[in-house]
């Protein structure tokens, strides 16, 4: 493990600005690449792309439904739709647009959500998205991927270029640094990644959250327990093989996610392994049904427990 | 067989490599002019063989270059199409006992006019990533869209009997289940932004197609409208037609007393399109306007087209009751006696 505790992590990059980059290499070889902003290409790291691509990004203004209704209409003429806004608002207020423009007509748009989760913070509940998993996972058709590291968010952005299929890409702002030295195994979407192992618990995380997960892992291991940490970046559809397995050969499960207790990625595991069979001691770590605390995004995650001590604690109390 | 039938009637196209096709309806069979000829603006006879004793009125008469699919009818074909384009839609409502009369019959015309004289599209081409696009903003107005593909022949009509039936692709909204079918559409105020979508692809490829959306009066309050309506003339997107069937009614009330959006032609102009208003049952005024298009170079266009709720069936005409309402046995043939009248009308 490199770099787990790096809180400076010099090198690394918000998963916007790998996003961006990733964004721009395709669009040098593929002219069908196009990004469409809502008055969001400054937070959504795409002035560079704006610049070298002017052709390649279709700017909206501050509307929402309709940056989702032009990119599904450009989707359906043939292009590559990346279609990028703050989370917060492109999920709740072009929710629409997504399920009917998007998923029920099936036009390959990817739907990308910045800034999602507390990232703005202090800026209040109008700019958290935390919402958006229990949306979207509603909605048929559409695949819900959420980036944890660098490595992951290129090949996530790789993969949406590559799939005929909608998708929703959904990322922070912070600086994170690698989860794991080799990034060798395959970045499927679907398939969660195994960070470390361990049978007395499994911590299934997603986002910005794996890495306290991990920390929480490295605690844990100076005491003697050893758990799974998995970045289970797809949260629809749900790795249910790799689930089942954790669930039978640990202890105990943990979820932790940057999103509502209440249809996100914990209760997508809590469902499979209830119906499934699989009772073990199981708890989601999340923000609860509350006015959400107010402060910075660190300062939200301090708050609900969200860190290295709080996911560790619940492990403990599990086992 | 072998009896040559004199076909007459008029149009316009480009080129010298025309094809002059006739469908025969009764077979579907497809039979090509015995030899080639040459369209510009013209008024055309021409002797072809039918495979059996057709006579002009069950004939279907297109021209078609080998570029672009263009599509002609004269105007008596169309009037005569319209007439029975409604009777198959109260026919299919009746069938589903369901469907939304009044606004089907105000947008008839216009989706007569569009399909069978506007839209470079057919089901062999509507693959085609040059093909026009027709997406159906108000969407709750099929069974009109759907009666005309079925005579278009992107699905053979039949299919309609299943209409609204378990487990059938033919619903009460457009989905793309059904060939001929752009986009799914039904909850309202989506279709513009698609359309402008599709219209940016359209300059971004540098290609000659174009886009045309059909909206309510009704869904016109939908925000998302007016937003697309700015990206429309941001990018002076003068591809794009937007059509309004302005029936002036809606499921509550009069549309003026629901949600004034009057006046309409200066709300678009402000927001940098170019307007037509028309008569949307008047099938020339129709055509003349599809034909200017663009309006002035460099904006969208609308056409707002004035249009009478349940046209066409005298006491459905301009009252609420028919927004979705389904006629009983006695109104349906009363609907369809007075639609006879009006082909036999349409034939003189």
């Amino acid at each position: 493990m490199a770099n787990i505790e790096t809180t400076d992590p010099n090198g690394y990059k918000p998963n916007q600005e790998i996003f961006s980059e990733v964004l721009q290499s395709l669009a040098a070889t593929d002219r069908n690449i196009i990004a469409v902003t809502s008055d969001s290409r400054g937070s959504g790291k795409l002035v560079p792309f704006g610049k070298k691509y002017p052709e390649q990004i279709v700017e909206v203004g501050i509307a929402e439904q309709n940056l989702v209704g032009v990119a599904a209409g450009l989707a359906a003429a043939g292009k590559k739709v990346f279609a990028v806004s703050p989370a917060c608002f492109l999920t709740a207020r072009a929710l629409e647009q997504i399920k009917n423009d998007v998923a029920y007509s099936d036009n390959p748009v990817t739907v990308v959500g910045i800034s999602a989760g507390v990232s703005y913070g202090a800026l209040g509940s109008t700019h958290h998205s935390l919402h958006d998993f229990a949306a979207l996972r509603a909605i048929n058709n559409i695949t819900v991927v959420v980036p944890a590291d660098n490595f992951e968010t290129a090949q996530a952005t790789a993969l949406a270029a590559q799939t005929n299929s909608p998708v929703y890409l959904r990322f922070g702002k912070k600086v994170m640094s690698t989860l794991k030295e080799n990034n060798d195994d395959a970045f499927v979407f679907g398939k969660g990644r195994v960070i470390t192992e361990g049978n007395d618990a499994a911590i299934i995380a997603c986002g910005e959250t794996v890495f306290p997960a991990v920390q929480a892992a490295k605690l844990l291991a100076a005491q003697g327990i050893h758990v799974t940490v998995v970045s289970m970046h797809t949260i629809k559809p749900l790795d249910t093989d790799l689930l089942a397995k954790l669930a039978q050969q640990c202890k105990a499960v943990v979820t932790v996610e940057e999103h509502s207790v209440y249809g996100g990625l914990g209760e997508a595991c809590a469902s499979y392994l209830m119906q499934h069979g699989l009772h073990k001691p199981f708890r989601i770590i999340g923000i609860p049904d509350e006015y959400t605390v107010t402060g910075s995004q660190q300062d939200i995650f301090n708050h609900y427990n969200i860190t290295k001590e709080g996911i560790a604690d619940v492990v403990k109390e599990l086992l | 067989m072998k009896n040559p039938l004199p076909l007459s009637g008029e149009g316009s196209g480009k080129g010298a490599n025309c094809r002059f096709t006739i469908h025969d309806c009764r077979k579907s069979a497809s039979l090509e002019p015995e030899r080639p000829f040459h369209v510009c603006r013209f008024t055309f006879h021409v002797t072809a063989r039918l495979g059996n004793s057709a006579t002009i009125a069950d004939c279907r008469f297109t021209i078609a270059d080998s570029r672009k699919n263009t599509l002609i009818m004269n105007k008596n074909e169309l009037t005569k199409r319209s007439v029975d384009y409604r009777k198959k839609i109260l026919k299919y409502i009746v069938g589903a006992n369901a469907g939304h009369t009044g606004g089907s019959l105000s947008c008839i015309d216009i989706l007569n006019v569009l399909y069978n004289h506007v839209l470079k599209v057919s089901p062999q081409t509507f693959t085609s990533p040059d093909r026009d696009r027709y997406i159906q903003s108000k969407g709750h107005c099929v069974e009109a869209l759907f009666v005309v593909l079925a005579d278009k022949g992107f699905f053979p009509e039949e299919h309609l009997e299943t209409l609204c039936k378990y487990r059938s692709h033919y619903i009460g909204h457009p989905t793309k289940k059904v060939k001929g079918v752009e986009q799914n559409t039904g909850a309202l105020g989506h279709g513009l932004p698609i359309a402008v979508g599709n219209a940016i692809a359209a300059k971004l490829d540098k290609k000659d197609y174009k886009v045309y959306t059909l909206m309510g009066d009704g869904e016109l309050p939908e925000g998302s409208n007016w937003e697309a309506a700015l990206t429309a003339a941001h990018y002076k997107l003068d591809n794009l037609c937007a059509i309004v069937d302005k029936n002036t009614l809606q499921i509550t009330a009069p549309t003026a007393e629901v949600c004034n959006t009057d006046p309409l032609d200066e709300k678009w102009k402000a927001f940098g399109w170019a307007v037509k208003e028309v008569d949307g049952h008047n099938i020339e005024a129709l055509k003349e306007a599809f034909d200017s298009l663009p309006f002035e170079p460099g904006k969208p266009s609308v056409i707002i087209a004035h249009t009478v709720k349940g046209k066409g069936v005298s006491f459905m005409e301009n009252n609420l009751k028919w927004h979705h309402g389904v006629p009983n046995k006695e109104e349906y043939q009363l609907a369809m006696s007075e639609l006879e009248n009006s082909m036999l009308n349409a034939a003189v």
